[in-house]
């Protein structure tokens, strides 16, 4: 219970982890509790609040400085592999030398034809044909993934890994798969495989 | 007031200009008056294809610097009544014109004119946005190759923020023999990796280079299967719900026979 919220003191100030598998609620709650427990070790410095892979709304973070600030009178800063990651909703088909380019996910509804590129500092979900390229955490995120619900793309990258499509034969996808990095380089899994194993 | 088309296609070769003269003809013989305007500046070729080269006296160009009328630089052409070619300049190049002067060109033609039919240049440039600026519609010519229907897509992504989005679709060059056979891309595939409507199916056809020699438009052919589609493409345009031609080619008595016993599929 207690990992859920740990502290750190670093040079830049106190790095506050949080368990990204917890809800939000109960880690507020548990925060304030060692927040207010240990106020005066707080006095004044700077908190780095680590979210981990936690998407927060603007909400949430708000509610995150507010706590902060209300317990030891210190400042927030945020650090996270997936925090304040907006998604951008798209409803059309993404043409040859057309680019979207977006900070944070970005949900397509239509298909990417070849030529085109969409690059996205979060996560990319093509509700239709993915068939140009696509840079799912375009910022250096590797844990990002990219889904179609057909998937043959020209080039897929994420993070800082890229993959092309077979030279030979090009293989056609039969359903909804999804791109992910495994073991240092990306793969394709069905999409319902990846649900079956969590 | 007339309608204001361009016909155009990104890539190049893939039957623009041939386009604009066998639906621009075809409308003209339903008893439409039809401007054709070659927006082509520095490389024209219909006139060629229209027959009607050594006509020309003034141009686009000379008609855009005040040298002459619109109507004194339109051809008559020489077969059918109501059908007028507005040609190129062959001595210049596409920054002769400008988007606003093609816009008042158009707008003058479609004062006395119920088509106006622009040939746009192949590529994306100044020549292309020319050609566009005066439109009201358009139509994006492809054939069922790869390359082409890239260009395709790219350019109906550039005709995305405009007015003239969705275009119609034209398939030109069309062998059925061999997307059958899975050589080709079908119609279905262009049509889907497109997301726009077919306005038309041209199937290959070697009297379209004939014709195209002879200077003489392929819809004048009653036997000619591309010359059927472009009719078929100028009713539809008038409205007339007009299906579109079966272009499965006769399989012969062998063929016959074949489905009789279930061979065929």
């Amino acid at each position: 219970m207690d990992e859920d919220v740990v502290f750190k003191g670093t040079r830049e100030g106190v790095l506050v982890l949080l368990n990204d598998v917890q809800d939000f609620e109960t880690l507020c709650k548990r925060l304030k509790e060692k927040l207010d427990a240990n106020s005066h070790f707080f006095q004044g410095a700077e908190v780095i609040v680590d979210t981990g892979k936690m998407s927060l709304s603007e909400e949430e973070v708000a509610e995150l400085g507010d706590m902060v600030k209300a317990s030891c009178g210190g400042k927030l800063r945020l650090r996270t592999a997936g925090s304040l990651r907006r998604t951008f909703l798209l409803k059309r088909t993404i043409r040859c030398g057309q680019e979207v380019l977006y900070d944070g996910n970005v949900v397509i509804v239509g298909d990417v034809n070849p030529g085109a590129e969409v690059i996205a500092t979060g996560d990319i979900v093509v509700m239709g044909k993915l068939r140009g390229m696509a840079h799912a955490g375009a910022l250096g995120d590797d844990a990002a993934v990219i889904a179609a619900l057909k998937m043959e793309p020209l080039q897929l990258r994420i993070g800082s890994y890229i993959s092309r499509s077979p030279d030979d034969d090009r293989a056609n996808s039969n359903g909804p798969e999804v791109a992910m990095v495994k073991d240092g380089a990306i793969v394709i899994e069905e999409l319902l495989e990846v649900y079956r194993n969590g | 007031m007339g309608e204001v088309y361009v016909v155009t296609s990104g890539k190049g070769g893939v039957g623009k200009t041939t386009t604009v003269a066998n639906i621009g003809t075809a409308l003209a013989m339903c008893g439409n008056k039809v401007a054709l305007v070659d927006a082509d500046i520095g490389l024209r070729n219909l006139d060629v294809v229209m027959g009607l080269e050594n006509r020309i006296v003034y141009d686009l160009v000379d008609v855009v610097e005040g040298f002459c009328k619109v109507k004194h630089a339109l051809i008559k052409d020489k077969r059918v009544e109501g059908l007028y070619l507005l040609p190129a300049a062959q001595t210049r190049d596409k920054s002769a014109v400008n988007p606003a002067q093609m816009k008042e060109v158009c707008e003058q033609l479609s004062q006395d004119f119920d088509f106006v039919i622009v040939d746009c240049p192949a590529g994306i440039e100044q020549g292309f946005r020319n050609a566009i600026a005066g439109a009201e519609k358009a139509i994006v010519v492809t054939t069922p190759e790869v390359s082409a229907v890239r260009d395709a897509d790219r350019v109906i992504g550039l005709l995305q923020p405009t007015n003239l989005y969705p275009p119609y679709l034209v398939i030109n060059r069309y062998k059925p023999q061999m997307a059958r056979r899975g050589d080709m891309l079908d119609v279905s595939d262009v049509q889907s990796t497109l997301a726009l409507d077919v306005l038309g199916v041209i199937p290959d056809d070697e009297a379209i280079v004939v014709t195209t020699n002879k200077g003489e438009p392929a819809v004048f052919k009653n036997n000619s299967k591309a010359g059927q589609a472009f009719r078929n493409i100028a009713r539809r345009i008038l409205g007339e719900e007009v299906p579109l031609m079966e272009l499965e080619p006769s399989d012969g008595l062998l063929g016959l026979f074949k489905r009789i016993v279930g061979l065929s599929r």
